[in-house]
């Protein structure tokens, strides 16, 4: 048996050979049998896989051997011949496939495949693959969005940890909350991976953690910003944008000479500028001031006088270049005691139930007993009462488990206010009218159609963030303060606190809130149908007056005749008055 | 003395009725004429008996005819009685009355309506609300 040339086919390293293309060299013909025997040497870096078939052949074999053993394995032709990753050690670089035939016309031999790398492990699945409505939404946004440094496409995959960026397109900015990855938490409530906001609201960060999540999507919104107004030339400073947005940052306003500033406002030398923080915040030292640099580079300053506790700065505009405007408050904490408000979510969570154990069996000592609460609000808090994000504190114990805090522990809620109008402005919008206030995660309030119709009813809610029950304040028009004030637990408390040694997870503190689908507080209105209201003989009104100007039909009870006739003649008006008239 | 006969369609007890296109006949009053319930005796008025209804301005008049007499082909009776309230409407409508009439806008008296077994149920939502949104809220004891 003559073995054909072995062919070093090194080349094919990393792809793919067909032993077609290499026929004429393979193949030896006999004077009345076809013969062959080929070999065919295949080098990679670590394990092979092959498959040879003969497409027509009346007997023969493939094989395989490596350089480090002889022949190991052989199939007929027809059936493939495979070495799969793993099967060689890996320090074979050289693998021979040999290829015998035999038959009494020539063959055609073909490999399938002969792949010098090892098949390539499939490809692992992302933890979150950008979909089609994810690029929507950042068109939509006029945002783009970069992943670790690289522009995002669609069907590009995050991991853990890695960095997504997002970049509102010129004229555009973000605001606050206003990127997010979002997800159904375990309650199959909506709830948000939230980006971190740059100063500027240029761009939006987050390192992704939310591998896993339910139904998470890309959440972006921007806003468009409108350009300033050109400065007036004469004007020694003028307000922008990054001047109005470091106001509402800082949660203030200013005013120039009495007058509140707004974007494109010109500030002259002399001029008195006042900083006002909002309730709730103030300034502290050097926290609001001017700056800017000169012509030889210096950094220049011009720093506000706080005055009312801090919550007025105010300097009178000098003659320097400033170029900017920087302003810094911090929220006043209406907390009670010593306690802290966090805002946190599962993952927070879990990284506090991480750190609340401190020491090694069975000396361990949990801090969770300095948990007073957590539980679920059914509403999204207002920014006003974000303060500086802080690590969580169980007692004298800092998780570092950093969160966002609250300034307060009694969240307003504006619920909004329902205007009720007349709609036949009579009685019959009041009488036997019940008026039915449907209230989110409350019961409903029956309230006195007269403080309803034709009003408007305000509805507050005023949340205690310890136990969560609101207190409900309602208040109408018609008296101009407070009808209805009821008390209903719109938190959901959720198990946490679970000290060492306890059994299970006590169910004790679980109240189940009173989710009845309302989100918006409505009125139910319920009248009577009258039906024969614009009948012509349902008089249903009592009058007295003369009857000039009156129309339809009319009884009268009493009249006061002034007629000028005979006494028949008023007897005889009077009982037919009292019958009934028709005046038309 | 004109009396003008009419054809009117309203009931008696309608003020400001709908007279119509009148038909004026010259008539003389004779001795013993009731004023409040005259008896007119008229001769050859062609379609007589389409009329029911007459006035007589000389007396200040309007009257109901409440019935004919035909005494041959030519003369008929009208019975005829005195219409009060078309007579004098004029004080009568602005003479002082206390009255039940119908309901109209601005009426907050009281009254009672025949009503129905349904009751009709407007719904007015409020501006603001829970955007469906939730907040998890950790409270403990501070350091």
């Amino acid at each position: 048996m003559a073995y054909g040339p072995e062919l070093n086919v090194d080349e094919y390293v990393g792809g793919r050979i067909n032993v077609d293309e290499v026929n004429e060299i393979l193949t030896e013909a006999g004077s009345v049998k076809y013969r062959t025997t080929a070999w065919i040497a295949c080098k990679g870096s670590t394990d092979y896989y092959c498959t040879l078939n003969a497409l027509s052949h009346e007997r023969g074999q493939a094989q395989y051997k490596s350089t480090a053993g002889g022949i190991t394995y052989h199939e007929p032709f027809g059936y493939p011949i495979s070495v799969y990753p793993g099967t060689l050690t890996t320090n074979v670089d050289t693998v021979f496939f040999r290829v015998h035939y035999s038959g009494n016309g020539p063959a055609d031999f073909s490999a399938k495949e002969v792949i010098t790398d090892p098949p390539p492990d499939p490809p692992e699945e992302p933890d979150y693959v950008i979909t089609q409505a994810d690029m929507d939404a950042l068109s939509t946004a006029h945002a783009t969005m970069k992943i670790n440094d690289v522009v995002a496409t669609l069907g590009d995959g995050i991991n853990t940890d890695d960095v997504v960026l997002c970049t509102a397109g010129d004229g555009y900015l973000f605001y606050f909350r206003s990127v997010n990855f979002e997800y159904l938490n375990f309650m199959s409530e909506t709830d948000y991976l939230r980006f971190t906001i740059s100063t500027d609201f240029k761009t939006a960060t987050y390192t992704f953690a939310g591998a896993g999540k339910n139904g998470l999507k890309l959440d972006v919104d921007s806003e468009v910003v409108e350009p300033p107004p050109d400065p007036p030339e004469d004007a020694d400073y003028v307000i922008t944008q990054v001047d109005m947005d470091a106001l509402s940052t800082a949660h203030a306003t200013m005013k120039i000479n009495d007058v509140v500033a707004t974007l494109g406002d010109s500030i002259n030398i002399d001029d008195n500028v006042v900083v006002i923080a909002d309730p709730g915040y103030t300034f502290y030292n050097n926290s609001v001031y001017f700056s800017g640099q000169n012509s030889m580079g210096e950094w220049l300053y011009l720093y506000f006088t706080l005055s009312d506790g801090g919550s007025n700065a105010s300097c009178v505009l000098d003659d320097s270049a400033y170029s900017v405007l920087n302003v810094a408050s911090e929220g006043q904490t209406q907390v009670s005691g010593v306690n802290n408000v966090y805002v946190v979510d599962n993952i927070k969570v879990a990284e506090i139930n991480n750190e609340r154990m401190v020491g090694t069996p069975p000396g361990v000592y949990d801090y969770g007993k300095f948990i007073l609460n957590l539980i679920n609000l059914p509403l999204e808090v207002g920014v006003d009462y974000y303060a500086e994000p802080s690590t969580v504190k169980l007692s004298g114990f800092d998780t570092e488990v950093l969160c966002s805090c609250l300034n307060s522990d009694i969240i307003a809620v504006d619920m909004g206010s329902i205007t009720v109008p007349l709609i036949d402005d009579g009685f019959t919008d009041f009488k036997n009218v019940v008026c039915v206030l449907r209230l989110p995660w409350a019961d409903s309030v029956l309230i006195d159609a007269g403080y309803v119709v034709g009003q408007t009813v305000t509805i507050k809610y005023f949340i205690d963030c310890y136990t969560g029950i609101a207190t409900i304040n309602i208040t109408s028009t018609k008296t101009g303060g407070l009808i209805v004030s009821k008390q209903a637990d719109i938190g959901v408390n959720i198990p946490f606190v679970k000290t060492v040694g306890d059994p299970m997870v006590s169910n004790s503190n679980i109240s189940v809130g009173g989710d009845n689908g309302v989100l918006k507080p409505f009125f139910e209105i319920v009248k009577d149908e009258y039906f024969l209201k614009d009948g012509l003989f349902t008089i249903p009104v009592i009058d007295e007056k003369v009857l000039q100007g009156e129309v339809g039909y009319l009884e009268v009870e009493q009249v006061n005749l002034k007629v000028d006739c005979s006494e028949d003649e008023k007897k005889n008006i009077i009982d037919v008055l009292k019958q009934g008239v028709i005046i038309q | 003395m004109i009396l003008k006969l009419y054809s009117v369609k309203d009931n008696f007890n309608v003020i400001n009725k709908v007279l119509g296109d009148p038909f004026d006949v010259d008539i003389v009053v004779r001795n013993d004429f009731d004023v409040a319930s005259p008896l007119i005796v008229l001769y050859a008025i062609p379609n007589i008996l389409d009329y029911n209804y007459c006035t007589i301005v000389d007396l200040k008049r309007s009257y109901f005819i409440d019935r004919f007499e035909v005494v041959n082909n030519s003369i008929t009776k009208l019975f005829c009685k005195c219409d009060v309230l078309e007579s004098y409407k004029a004080d009568i409508l602005n003479s002082v009355c206390r009255f039940k009439r119908k309901f109209k806008t601005g009426d907050y008296y009281a009254g009672n309506f025949d009503t129905s077994s349904r009751k009709n149920i407007n719904v007015y939502e409020s501006d603001k609300g829970f955007s469906g949104d939730s907040t998890m809220i950790l409270t403990t004891v501070g350091g």
